[in-house]
C-alpha cells in the first residue's frame, strides 16, 4: 500500500491534469489503492485533500492549511528519507519498522517492489528515464490528439503541468518501481505485463465519464465472484471480455457500443508477432500502430478510412521488408559461404607454402651440418695423430727412464734382502735357545711350586686338610697327562685322609715321646698272653726301676725296640721308627695301634708325593 | 667318655676303673657288715669285716678280669706249638 503523503502528492497531480494520458495515469493508480474513491475522483475531488479546499477559503483556514502542508511535507519528507535510509541501514531498518507508525508497511512494500536492491546511484537516471517516458507519452499525446482532431488541443500551461508533475512523481517514488508516467508511456508503447488488463477493465470510458456517472456511480473494481456491486452503485456496462491476442492488441478494444462497429482495422501485431523476438523495434512499431488504430476506431470515423489506408500501406511496406530482409539474409548466407571458401583456399594456400619452406629449410640445414660435420671430423682426425705422435714419445721416453729406475731399486732390494735373511737366522736360532730356555726353568718353577705347595700343605705345623692343594696338583698332572702322578694322586684321593690331614712329624715325635713310649715301657715286662692284674700292677711297679736303653742299641725286647725307635725318630727317620715299633706284639702293640695308624698315613702321603716329585722331575728331565 | 681315649692309655682307663670299682663295691661290703653285725649280731666286729672283704674280693676279680678277658674260673688256654716256636 502506499502511505498517504504519497496520495497527498498525486491529487494536486490530478486536480490540473488536463490531458487524458495524465487523467488516466491518476486514475489506474487509484484504481489499485481505493477503488471506490477512484471513481468518486474522476469529478470531485475529495474533500479530505489539503490542497482542495485551499483556494477557497485562503483566509479562514490559512493557518491550518499551512500547517497541514507543513507537516504533509514533512511526512512526505521524513517518510522518503526514512525509507531510503532504512534501505541502507540495518539499524534504522528496524527503528523505522518497530516504532514510526506505518513504517513496517513502507518496508514491506519497498521490499516487495525490490528497492532494496537498488542503490541510490540509480536514482538519477531513474530520474531521467521517467521524464523522458513522460515526455515521449507527452509528445505521441499531441501527435494523436492533433492527427484524430477529436480532442481539444491541449493548452501549452497543461503539457507543462503534467511534465512538471511527472518530475516529482518520480522524484518521490525514488524506486525502481515504475513511475505512473513511465508504466502508462510503457504500456502504450510496448503493451506489456500483468497489470494492464485489470486496469483496463475498471477504467471509465474517457470520452464520457461526466454524463455516465452524474445519475449512476458505476463500480469499477472487480467484484468477488457473485456478489453485487453496493447500493448507489452500478456494475460498468459489460466490460467487454478482451479478446487477448497478443498484450499489445488490448488497448484497441472499443468500449462504448453506441456507434456501428466500423469494418475492424487490421492489427499489425499479430502479423509480424514471429517477428517481435527477434525484432524488437518491428514490435514496438507494431504496437505503437496498433495503438493508434485503436484511438482512431475511437474516434470518429471520418479518420478510419485514411487510417485504413495508411495501415494498408505499413502492412505492405512491413510485407515488403520482410522479403527485403529474407532477399539479404540469403545473400548474406551466400556471401559468408564464398568468404568461407576463400578463407579456406587461403589457407590451403599459405599451409602448402609453409610445408615448401620448412623443406626448404631442412634441406638446408642438413646440408650444413654435413659440411660442418665433415671439416670436423677432418680438424679431429689431424689433432689426434699429432696427440698420438706426441703420446709415443713421451711413452717412450718414460718407459726407458722406468726401467733404468726398476733395475736399479731390484739390484739395491736384492742385497737388502740376502743381508736380512741371514741377520734372521741368526735371531732365529738365538731366540730358539733363549725359548728353550724358559721353557725348562719354566717347568722346573713349576715343578718346584706344586712341590712346595703340596709339602707346604703336609710339613704344616698343623694337621690341616689339603684337599685344595691335591685338586690343584691333579689338574696339572691330568694338563701333563702322566699315568703314574694321576695313579699316586688317586691312592691318596681314595682315601679320607685329605680331608683331615695327616700329623705333623714333630706331633708325631711328641707324641711319641711324651705318652707312648712311658705307657709301653710300663708294661715292657708283661708276658704276651694272660696277664692280669697283678702282672700289670707289677710290670709298672718294676718298669720303673730299669735303667732306661737310649740310641741305636740291639736287641728285641720292648724297652729295646722302643729305644731303636725314639732314635729314628729323633733323626727324623719316621719309616725306620714305626717298622721298628710294627714288631711289637702283645700288649704293648695294642698300646701302639693309634700311634702307628697316624704314622702310616703320613708315611703313605710323603711316599705318593715323593713319586710325584720325581716322576715331575723325570718328565722335567724329559723335556730337555 | 665322650672322647674315645688314645690306644696307649688303655691300660691306664682299666687301672682307674679298677679302683673305682674297688671303692665302691668295699664301701657296700662295709656298710652291710656293720648293718649286719648291729641287727643281727650283737655288735660284733668279724661281719663287717668279711663283707668288706667280699666286696674288695668281688672288685678284684672283675678288675683281673678286665686285664685278661680270657681268664676263666676252671679253664686255661694252651699256647700253640707254633707260637712257642716264634
Amino acid at each position: 500500500m502506499l502511505p498517504a503523503s504519497r496520495r497527498a502528492i498525486a491529487r494536486p497531480v490530478f486536480r490540473h491534469g488536463r490531458s487524458p494520458g495524465a487523467r488516466m495515469i491518476i486514475r489506474r493508480r487509484f484504481a489499485t489503492e481505493e477503488a471506490i474513491e477512484t471513481v468518486k475522483a474522476g469529478e470531485t475531488p475529495p474533500s479530505t485533500a489539503a490542497a482542495s479546499p485551499r483556494p477557497t477559503k485562503k483566509k479562514q483556514r490559512g493557518f491550518v492549511s499551512r500547517i497541514a502542508l507543513y507537516s504533509s511535507l514533512f511526512g512526505v519528507v521524513f517518510y522518503g528519507g526514512s525509507t531510503a535510509i532504512a534501505l541502507s541501514s540495518e539499524r534504522y531498518h528496524d527503528f523505522f519498522v518497530e516504532s514510526v507508525p506505518l513504517g513496517e508497511a513502507i518496508m514491506d512494500y519497498a521490499e516487495t517492489q525490490g528497492w532494496d536492491d537498488t542503490t541510490l546511484f540509480g536514482l538519477p537516471r531513474l530520474a531521467i528515464d521517467g521524464t523522458k517516458g513522460a515526455y515521449r507519452f507527452v509528445e505521441g499525446a499531441v501527435s494523436r490528439t492533433l492527427g484524430s482532431q477529436g480532442y481539444p488541443t491541449p493548452s501549452p500551461a497543461s503539457k507543462e503541468s503534467s511534465t512538471e508533475t511527472g518530475r516529482p512523481i518520480v522524484k518521490r517514488d525514488t524506486k525502481p518501481a515504475p513511475s505512473p508516467v513511465w508504466t502508462s508511456a510503457n504500456r502504450g508503447a510496448a503493451g506489456d505485463s500483468t497489470p494492464v488488463p485489470k486496469r483496463k477493465t475498471c477504467s471509465p470510458v474517457p470520452s464520457e465519464p461526466r454524463s455516465s456517472t452524474s445519475e449512476v456511480k458505476v463500480y469499477t473494481t472487480e467484484l468477488p465472484l457473485g456478489f453485487e456491486p453496493p447500493p448507489g452503485f452500478s456494475r460498468p456496462s459489460k466490460p467487454k471480455p478482451v479478446e487477448v491476442p497478443l498484450s499489445a492488441s488490448k488497448p484497441v478494444t472499443p468500449r462504448s457500443p453506441r456507434p456501428p462497429p466500423a469494418p475492424p482495422l487490421p492489427l499489425v501485431a499479430p502479423a509480424v508477432a514471429e517477428l517481435s523476438a527477434s525484432e524488437p523495434v518491428i514490435a514496438h512499431i507494431a504496437s505503437s500502430i496498433d495503438n493508434l488504430a485503436g484511438y482512431l476506431r475511437d474516434s470518429p470515423a471520418g479518420a478510419t478510412a485514411a487510417a485504413k489506408d495508411i495501415l494498408d500501406a505499413a502492412q505492405a511496406d512491413l510485407e515488403e521488408k520482410k522479403k527485403l530482409e529474407e532477399q539479404l539474409d540469403a545473400q548474406a548466407q551466400e556471401y559468408s559461404k564464398k568468404l568461407l571458401q576463400l578463407e579456406v583456399d587461403s589457407q590451403d594456400k599459405i599451409d602448402s607454402q609453409e610445408e615448401g619452406y620448412k623443406a626448404m629449410i631442412e634441406e638446408e640445414r642438413q646440408r650444413i651440418l654435413q659440411t660442418y660435420k665433415a671439416r670436423l671430423v677432418a680438424e679431429l682426425e689431424t689433432q689426434s695423430q699429432i696427440i698420438n705422435e706426441r703420446l709415443k714419445e713421451e711413452v717412450i721416453a718414460q718407459g726407458i727412464e722406468m726401467q733404468r729406475r726398476w733395475i736399479r731399486e731390484i739390484k739395491v732390494r736384492v742385497e737388502q734382502e740376502r743381508g736380512g735373511r741371514l741377520a734372521k737366522l741368526d735371531d732365529l736360532a738365538t731366540g730358539l735357545k733363549r725359548l728353550e730356555r724358559v721353557a725348562l726353568d719354566n717347568t722346573s718353577y713349576l715343578d718346584e711350586n706344586l712341590r712346595l705347595h703340596t709339602l707346604c700343605a703336609v710339613d704344616s705345623p698343623i694337621r690341616k686338610p689339603f684337599r685344595e692343594e691335591l685338586r690343584v696338583l691333579r689338574h696339572v698332572a691330568a694338563a701333563r697327562d702322566e699315568p703314574i702322578i694321576i695313579a699316586a694322586l688317586d691312592s691318596i684321593e681314595r682315601t679320607d685322609v685329605p680331608d683331615i690331614g695327616v700329623e705333623p712329624l714333630t706331633d708325631l715325635v711328641s707324641w711319641f715321646t711324651t705318652s707312648v713310649a712311658p705307657r709301653v715301657e710300663s708294661v715292657a715286662l708283661l708276658p704276651d698272653q694272660n696277664a692280669g692284674l697283678l702282672a700289670h700292677l707289677a710290670s709298672s711297679v718294676l718298669s720303673t726301676l730299669r735303667f732306661k736303653r737310649h740310641g741305636l742299641v740291639e736287641g728285641t725286647d720292648v724297652s729295646s725296640v722302643l729305644a731303636r725307635a725314639e732314635h729314628f725318630l729323633l733323626e727324623k727317620d719316621l719309616d725306620s721308627a714305626a717298622r721298628e715299633l710294627n714288631q711289637l706284639r702283645g700288649v704293648p702293640k695294642v698300646l701302639l695301634v693309634d700311634w702307628l695308624s697316624a704314622a702310616r698315613k703320613r708315611l703313605e702321603v710323603e711316599q705318593a708325593l715323593a713319586i710325584i716329585h720325581s716322576q715331575a722331575t723325570l718328565s722335567s728331565l724329559l723335556v730337555v | 667318655m665322650s672322647t674315645a681315649p688314645s690306644s696307649e692309655n688303655t691300660v691306664a682307663q682299666k687301672y682307674d676303673r679298677c679302683l673305682a670299682d674297688l671303692v665302691v663295691r668295699t664301701g657296700i661290703g662295709f656298710g652291710i657288715g656293720v648293718m649286719a653285725s648291729v641287727i643281727f649280731l650283737r655288735r660284733r666286729g668279724w661281719p663287717v669285716a668279711l663283707s668288706t672283704g667280699f666286696g674288695a674280693g668281688m672288685s678284684y676279680a672283675d678288675c683281673d678280669r678286665s686285664f685278661n678277658p680270657a681268664r676263666i674260673p676252671g679253664t686255661r688256654v694252651i699256647p700253640s706249638p707254633t707260637a712257642e716256636a716264634k
